[in-house]
Formats: structure tokens, sequence, C-alpha cells
């Protein structure tokens, strides 16, 4: 049985606000945890159409941020805020909205500056909160 | 190890260290004010940050940045190692990242083998 969980609410908030992205941005993966890391929401748009949910992805986007905030909390003494991962063909930034941290996946060609990246995840983190608290 | 291109982005107004950690997690060479505070911790982090990434993957990343209420954290890949680099919040971000963008380039430059003419690159 899949650990992700269903939202029928969020998931239509997130339509909306994917809508209103720029095209560019429209290649949109979110992952959702709580700040126990587990899982609470998955939504993946490419080209128009609901994707299938790649669980291996998920699974490593947890990882990946579980090993960050443990570095940072240890390095600094302060939990992260915001995380951004500059990939060759991809952005995911990770987003520390207590009680949710929220990974998003964005297309690299479609962001220029990163003012551009954090504009459309305050939308994107507000809608969520809203929509699961 | 010539250290001048570290002294150079320690040098960026809001950068307080630099760190070039190998790949084994081994601390290469250091810059700044907080360097060796940090060289432990920085050595941990990028271990834990690469084993994470995956080495399938590693080739891709560019760069991250992490940011607290404190400081802004940022790990960039420079192929032979990685540079950890520690900033006031209020730092020259942009000109930090030019800068690392081209380090990278120049190690590349120095440390990898021409492609011989008519080679694909």
């Amino acid at each position: 049985m899949s650990a992700w969980g269903q939202s029928t609410l969020a998931f239509a908030s997130l339509d909306k606000a994917w809508k209103a992205f720029p095209k560019g941005f429209r290649d949109l993966r979110v992952l959702v945890f709580n700040t126990k890391g587990q899982a609470v929401l998955h939504y993946s748009r490419a080209a128009g159409a609901s994707t299938a949910v790649d669980e291996n992805e998920s699974a490593w986007g947890m990882e990946l941020t579980r090993s960050i905030y443990a570095s940072i909390r240890a390095f600094s003494g302060k939990v992260p805020l915001r995380t951004t991962f500059y990939f060759e063909e991809e952005i995911v930034s990770v987003e520390r909205n207590d009680p949710f941290i929220i990974l998003v996946f964005w297309p690299r060609e479609a962001v220029k500056m990163d003012k551009e990246i954090n504009r459309y995840l305050e939308r994107l983190t507000l809608t969520l909160q809203e929509e699961l608290t | 190890m010539d250290i001048k291109w570290m002294d150079r982005i320690s040098g960026i107004y809001g950068v307080t260290s630099a760190l070039l950690v190998d790949r084994d997690g081994l601390v290469i060479a250091g810059s700044g004010s907080a360097s060796e505070v940090i060289a432990p911790h920085s050595a941990l982090m990028v271990q834990n940050l690469i084993d994470k990434i995956g080495i399938e993957t590693i080739d891709k990343w560019l760069w991250t940045q992490c940011e607290t209420s404190e400081m802004i954290i940022s790990i960039a890949n420079v192929d032979v190692g990685v540079l950890v680099l520690t900033m006031k919040p209020d730092a020259n971000l942009g000109l930090v990242r030019m800068e690392a963008r081209n380090i990278r380039s120049s190690l590349q430059d120095k440390f990898t083998t021409p492609v011989a003419a008519g080679g694909e690159a």
C-alpha cells in the first residue's frame, strides 16, 4: 500500500496554482512531509497531465532532506528554513514551513532568477498550508 | 596547494569561511576567519551529502544553498572536491555563486585531461 496520503482538496488547489504558473514552470512535482519525516502528499504534473507517483524519488527526497537537516543542525545549531539544490537539469527546493517540509522540483531551464522560484514557492506553500492544516 | 582562489572567494562581502573538502571527506584547504572551527563539521556534512545525492547523480549536482535564521551555508561541487562556504545572511550571494562557477571551470581546466583534436567533448 502506498505511503502517500490523498488530499483531494490539496490536489485541486495545487492544480489551480499550477495553472497560474508560466508554461516553463508547469513540469512540477511537489512532495510534502511532516516534520517527523512522514509523507503527507505527492503531487506531480507534467505536460498538462497528472503523472505517476515515483516512490523512489520520494524516498530519495526524504533521505536527502533528513541528511541535510541533520548536518546543518550539527553544523550551525539551527534548523534550515530553506534549502535549494541546483542540478544540471533540475532545481529542488526544500522549504520548512511547520508543520510541513515541502520539496518542489523545478525544471532548470525555466528558472532565470532565484526570486522567481521564491515567489512561486511562497504561493505553493501558502496553498498547501491552507489546505492541509 | 595554491589557495589564492579560496582567499578570493572568502574575501567577498559576507563570506566568513571557505573550505575545500575532497569527495572522501578530507579537508584539503581552508580560508577565512571561521574555517578551523567549521572544518570537522564540513567534512562530515560533505560525506553525508555525497552519500545521499548518490554517485550516479553527483556529477550533475552543481550547488546547494541552505538558509538558517543566522547564516547561509553553501556547498558547491567543484569536481576536484566540494567547496563549503559559510556566509552572513546579507552576503553577496550572486557574486559568490559566480565565483564558485569560475572556480569549477578553472579547476576542470587544470585537472582534467584535454580532449584530443576531433574527439568528443
